[in-house]
């Protein structure tokens, strides 16, 4: 079975878009299609997700509930949205049965003077809408990093950061909350009625339910983009205005997106987003965990995949180090083949992977650290927040009993075109003892093991005196007995 | 007293969180609209040999591509220095200046036409930084100066004397809402232009003489910015000529809107300065003798360098007498986007320097820099005149010192500090204490004036217009809260107008931090107007024939006399309109006194001060330079305030905004001068995550502020400078590592590449 309408919630209104007769193409990101709908309340503030002003809310049914997740709306295409609920500012005012009542995060931004010019705060009060709806209330500083991806100039924040806890005090049923079983039943409908598929003359959009059809079309379309998570996609498409004529859309195939932990190997379906992935490993890889916390803002941790993020093969991302680190395979499929590879092996040079044009990397697992095992990372960015790493370093470290180093991993994200490990200084530091001495020593061989670049974020020098002194923290971090949060 | 909240909301917090807040880009653009779009330079200098645009119109949706010779009247976007061609004529000289116009039916046709124009450059030497410019002598105009006393004679005589330089980095405005405008042409050469705007009568002139037209043809509406910082006083007249430039040769209606990367290539940002001090200073610190060169990049055009320069120069003070005193500074022309208005105007830049040179001091002298500070603060009644020669009447730097100093456990913490850090070696924690003084008016004189239009309706309701703009400062707010208490009456039977050219002309900018002291003056005239003649009404009704109009009472929409008589405020107007009385009135303000002359370098330019103070405590990751902000006590003085809540949003906003100039906001270029960091992918901005952990914002108590509008006082910028408590605080971080021994090479912005030379510099004494 399969759809070729795509069909979603906006806010209370079932909207049906047959890309035959629209003027939109699939791929139309969701923060155009809405202005161009009059729904002038979500901003443009950078097209890039890098500021938050186009926050939206999307409601996806799971397990019979609906999950609130704020994302940024210049970086999902119009078609991802099939089967799930879109919300926007001019939808969090309940004014069904003619009321007119403002939502409470909207009253507290009012109450504590937290708007200036205004132009961030539907962004800001989307955000806040999201951590209403969540199941665990945060403290004040998780919830300063769940809203650090809604950048304001105005404020200076003190206000936005009353309102916020303020807003999430005294949390009730909204109306979202008495709709909710009608829009899940009838996304249901939706969802039963089989993947989407788009085939217009201008652009094919395909969102398959399960692997074996994510394969075929793979299969059958090799040129065409693969997206999962989308968020460094949409950014090209926003700022080339080039569109893809063919795109395979991962966000719905539910057999991916899935993290399990089997005999102490953690799995992670290629689907699985930022979000999810920080969330789990927080009890098992607390410092991974916090690593994560500083991924991006909350909205791209919702949306960005750990396959997505793998396959952009960045030197600067925050995840391929530390995957590097813990030794993580990825395996990679097609309807003829199965492989697997070592995340080393797959990543082949700057931006450049091991993948055919009809492969998927489908799953990606690495073994959780031993208990003779130090696992722990640490970045350096110009912002700590929304920022991605100048340098960074992950360490996997094996001592002995007697503290004698018996192996050391040390990857390094931004010295190079790709992750690169500090191969010379883990071979100084093997088989000796884990101390001050021999940590400061091995300085000079990190320093020398990379030429890095001098960027728009830093000068060639900062870096490599970081990364040098990433190592020193972590040596200090370790004798502490883990994080410096 | 008319029971109006001091406190009030912002006026359109409302339409805030709902969305329904209209900003340029959300304005119902009519049917016919077309999309305009700015072909800039490549080049940072370049001559332009031949331009190809034949491919480019042909692209489907494409109207026209406009050059230079599509201009009806004066290709000039600033009339008075003459240096900014609307569209290049036959040389570029920075990259991002306007070279075509292409419009179209869409933005995708607008877009591709853009990738199919072909020109052929000749490229020329760019110069791109100060020591460039200042190597070949490249001043903007010559070099300007302030002197006191014996400087050189002085200093020689001193028994300390320091030198240093200092490099102070640029900063992008990043207002949320990028710079935009849509111009609808009307019949008989009418155009109407919506911009953002902080200068709807410049976007007016500026328009009408690039069109040949008079300047009444043209009306310029603002009804709100999301976000202007001084980056939208002159530049968004350029949008706006470009837009209403299209619509005239289109005769269609036109919306320009910068993207981002375009808006931060394209606009003028702060000034970078270059400065060199030499200080003279005795064992109790006291200085005696202060020798400043300030140097700054204005980039390639004139903009408002001169006058940014200028007050730079009258804030090189910042807080302290120095008997001696010289500031001599330059504005240098580069390849750079011509460098604009940014909150504090040249003031942050000039007042730095002597903070900076105030920390070393304390340093070579081994004592605590908020003691010398104090030191050296202007006096109240001696000691109180500026190197320009104007007196500082009701100083409160002492007050805020004694106050803050006691209200934020300096001392106590300073030792805590100096404990913690004696303990950490890999993490140090830093402390400082820093003072703003901030002239309020335009030092260009003249433009200390302001009008305003208001009417009453017969059913009560009021409208007010005035020529300031709303940018999130809430200034339509407080003139809300001073014509619902002129007229004693709710706060909701106010409304402000959009700022329109047509109601209120000749218009200043609103800058300065002047917004509410001229346009609230303005209306708090307009309404003792009014207010006069609903008093001359009462007077005829029963009951009040035998008042006098002091006793008349305007209070909760009810006028009074103190027999008993009343009549509901409403009642009273519908009377006033039968009587064939106007409701409706102009009124004017301008502030008298101010002068300046720049010759002799003395003069009052200022009609007041601002003052304010903050400490702040940060922690230094050494390895990592990661800083943390741990704690900001700051005591401003807002005068006697008129809206509180909005004054400390004011103060909060201005001061991470000041965090962001001096910590991690860093602006770097290739040597082709090229901007590197032109998306917030690269340009960092604060977080809500940066702000202080601790976070105590106070304003200063009983603290009236005679002769201003509701004995208030500005508030916009002064408190912008009290973020160099962090920047010092990070400073005294990094000193910490030589045990304070060390004076480190230290620059603006302390982000993670100058944080880590700087603690290297610190380590390899």
């Amino acid at each position: 079975m399969e759809n070729s309408k795509l069909q979603f919630f906006l806010g209370d209104k079932l909207k049906v878009i047959d890309f035959e007769k629209s003027a939109y193409l699939p791929s139309t990101t969701v923060l155009n299609y809405i202005r161009a709908e009059g729904f002038k309340g979500t901003k443009e503030g950078c097209a890039e997700g890098d500021c938050g002003a186009c926050t939206v809310v999307i409601g996806t049914p799971e397990s019979g509930k609906m999950i609130y997740q704020a994302v940024n709306s210049c970086l999902i295409f119009l078609a991802s949205l099939h089967g799930k609920q879109l919300i926007v500012i001019e939808n969090l005012m309940d004014s069904s049965a003619g009321k007119n009542h403002l939502h409470p995060v909207q009253q507290a931004l009012i109450t504590h003077h937290a708007s200036q010019c205004g132009f961030c705060t539907p962004g800001i009060a989307m955000s806040l809408f999201a951590q209403y709806k969540a199941a665990a209330k945060p403290d004040t500083n998780t919830l300063k990093l769940q809203l650090s991806g809604n950048l304001c100039r105005c404020t200076g924040y003190e206000s936005v950061q009353k309102a916020a806890i303020a807003s999430l005090q005294h949390v009730q049923p909204d109306h979202f909350s008495e709709s909710e079983a009608d829009v899940i039943g009838a996304l249901a409908l939706v969802s039963q009625a089989g993947s989407l598929r788009i085939n217009t003359l201008k652009q094919k959009y395909f969102l398959p339910l399960n692997l074996e059809e994510a394969l075929q079309l793979r299969a059958d379309y090799p040129a065409a983009k693969t997206i999962n998570g989308n968020t460094d996609n949409a950014i090209r498409q926003n700022k080339t205005f080039v569109y893809d004529s063919v795109i395979i859309d991962l966000s719905a195939v539910t057999a991916l997106n899935g993290i399990t932990e089997t005999e102490n190997t953690i799995e992670i379906g290629a689907s699985c987003s930022i979000e999810k992935m920080r969330l789990f490993l927080k009890d098992r890889i607390p410092l991974f965990s916090q690593l994560l916390a500083h991924f991006a803002s909350a909205q791209i941790r919702n949306l960005a995949t750990v396959g997505g993020s793998i396959c952009t093969a960045s030197p600067i991302g925050d995840l391929l180090p530390a995957l590097v680190a813990l030794n993580a395979r990825v395996e990679l499929q097609s309807i003829y083949d199965y492989r697997v590879l070592s995340l080393e092996e797959f990543i082949v040079g700057y931006r450049k992977i091991d993948l055919s044009p009809d492969e998927l990397l489908t799953r990606i697992l690495f073994p959780v650290p031993a208990a003779n095992q130090l696992f722990s990372c640490v970045k350096a960015s110009v912002r700590k927040q929304l920022d991605i790493s100048t340098a960074s370093l992950a360490m996997l470290l094996q001592k002995d009993t007697t503290n004698l180093v018996e192996k050391i991993v040390l990857a390094y994200g931004g010295m190079a075109a790709t992750v690169k490990r500090a191969g010379s200084a883990e071979a100084f530091l093997t088989g000796k003892y884990w101390t001050k001495e021999n940590s400061e020593n091995c300085i000079p061989l990190i320093c020398s093991s990379f030429e890095p670049i001098s960027d728009a974020r830093a000068e060639a020098g900062a870096r490599t005196r970081l990364a040098g002194n990433l190592f020193l923290r972590l040596f200090y971090q370790s004798l502490e007995g883990g994080s410096h949060e | 007293m008319n029971n109006v909240d001091p406190n009030l909301i912002h006026e359109s917090a409302y339409s805030h969180v709902t969305g329904q807040a209209v900003y340029v880009a959300d304005i119902p653009f009519s049917a016919n609209t077309l999309t305009g779009l700015v072909y800039t330079s490549p080049h940072a200098h370049a001559r332009i040999l031949s331009i190809d645009i034949k491919e480019a119109l042909a692209v489907e949706g494409v109207v026209d591509i406009i050059d230079y010779r599509a201009i009806p009247g004066h290709n000039q976007l600033n009339p008075l220095a003459g240096d900014e061609p609307c569209l290049a004529v036959d040389t570029v000289h920075c990259i991002g200046q306007a070279v075509l116009l292409v419009v179209a039916e869409n933005e995708l046709a607008a877009r591709t036409a853009v990738r199919k124009i072909k020109i052929d450059y000749d490229v020329l030497p760019a110069v791109i930084t100060i020591e460039n410019a200042m190597s070949q002598g490249l001043r903007l105009a010559p070099a300007r100066s302030i002197e006191r006393g014996n400087v050189e004679q002085e200093l020689a005589k001193c028994t300390h004397q320091i030198n240093g330089t200092l490099r102070i980095g640029g900063q992008e405005h990043w207002y949320l809402e990028t710079q935009s405008a849509y111009c609808v042409p009307g019949e008989d050469n009418e155009m109407k232009v919506f911009a953002s705007s902080q200068n709807p009568s410049e976007v007016q002139s500026v328009v009408a003489e690039l069109l040949g037209i008079e300047t009444h043809k043209v009306e310029c509406e603002v009804k709100r910015m999301g976000g202007g910082f001084g980056g939208k006083e002159t530049q968004a007249a350029h949008i706006a000529a470009w837009a209403a430039l299209m619509a005239k040769v289109t005769g269609r209606p036109v919306k320009l809107i910068f993207n981002r990367d375009e808006d931060q290539l394209f606009t003028g940002k702060r000034h970078p300065f270059l400065a060199s001090y030499k200080a003279g200073f005795g064992n109790d610190g006291r200085l005696q003798a202060y020798d400043v060169e300030l140097h700054g990049n204005a980039g390639c055009a004139t903009d408002l360098s001169m006058a940014i320069l200028e007050r730079a120069l009258f804030h090189a003070d910042n807080a302290y007498f120095v008997p001696h005193f010289r500031v001599i500074g330059t504005m240098w022309r580069t390849n750079l986007p011509s460098n604009t208005a940014f909150r504090g105007f040249g003031g942050p830049q000039g007042a730095v320097v002597i903070e900076h040179t105030i920390d070393q001091i304390a340093r070579f002298l081994k004592k605590d820099a908020a003691e010398i500070r104090k030191i050296n603060f202007y006096g109240a009644d001696v000691l109180n005149e500026t190197h320009f020669g104007q007196l500082i009447h009701s100083n409160k730097l002492q007050r805020l010192w004694d106050e803050l100093y006691s209200s934020s456990s300096y001392e106590q913490r300073r030792g805590e500090i100096n404990d913690f850090n004696r303990t950490n070696t890999v993490v140090k924690r830093g402390m400082a204490l820093t003072p703003v003084k901030f002239g309020i008016s335009f030092t260009t004189s003249f433009l200390n004036q302001a009008g305003a239009l208001v009417h009453i309706y017969k059913d009560g309701s009021v409208l007010v217009n005035h020529g300031g703009t709303e940018m999130g400062q809430g200034l339509h707010t407080k003139i809300i809260q001073i014509a619902a208490n002129g007229l004693g009456i709710p706060a909701d039977w106010v409304k402000v107008s959009a700022t329109n050219t047509s109601k209120v002309p000749n218009t200043s900018p609103t800058a300065a931090s002047s917004g509410t002291d001229l346009n609230g003056m303005a209306v708090s005239n307009a309404i003792e107007i009014l207010k006069q003649r609903l008093i001359d009404v009462a007077k005829q009704l029963p009951g009040f024939a035998l008042s006098i109009d002091d006793e008349i009472t305007f209070s909760d929409g009810w006028v009074k006399n103190s027999s008993g008589a009343a009549i509901d405020f409403r009642t009273l107007a519908e009377q006033a309109w039968m009587k064939q009385i106007s409701l409706s009135t102009t009124a004017y303000y301008a502030t008298k006194g101010l002068h300046f002359d720049k010759q002799a370098g003395k003069g009052h330019p200022f009609h007041y001060f601002a003052f304010g103070m903050a400490v702040s405590e940060v922690e230094l990751d050494v390895l990592t330079a990661e800083v943390r902000l741990l704690r900001t006590d700051i005591l401003h003085d807002a005068g006697k305030s008129i809206n509180p809540a909005i004054d400390k949003g004011q103060v909060a906003g201005a001061f991470m905004q000041g965090v962001g100039w001096c910590t991690m906001e860093t602006l770097r270029y290739s040597s082709e001068g090229k901007l590197l960091n032109k998306s917030p992918d690269t340009y960092k901005i604060p977080t809500i995550a940066d702000i202080p952990a601790d976070y105590r914002i106070n304003l200063l108590s009983d603290a009236p502020n005679p002769d201003v509008v509701k004995q208030s006082k500005a508030v916009g910028e002064p408190p912008f400078l009290l973020a160099f408590s962090v920047w010092l605080a990070i400073k005294d971080a990094v000193s910490a590592v030589g045990n304070h021994l060390v004076e480190p090479d230290f620059h603006l912005p302390a982000n993670q590449t100058q944080i880590l030379k700087s603690i290297d510099s610190v380590i390899n004494q």
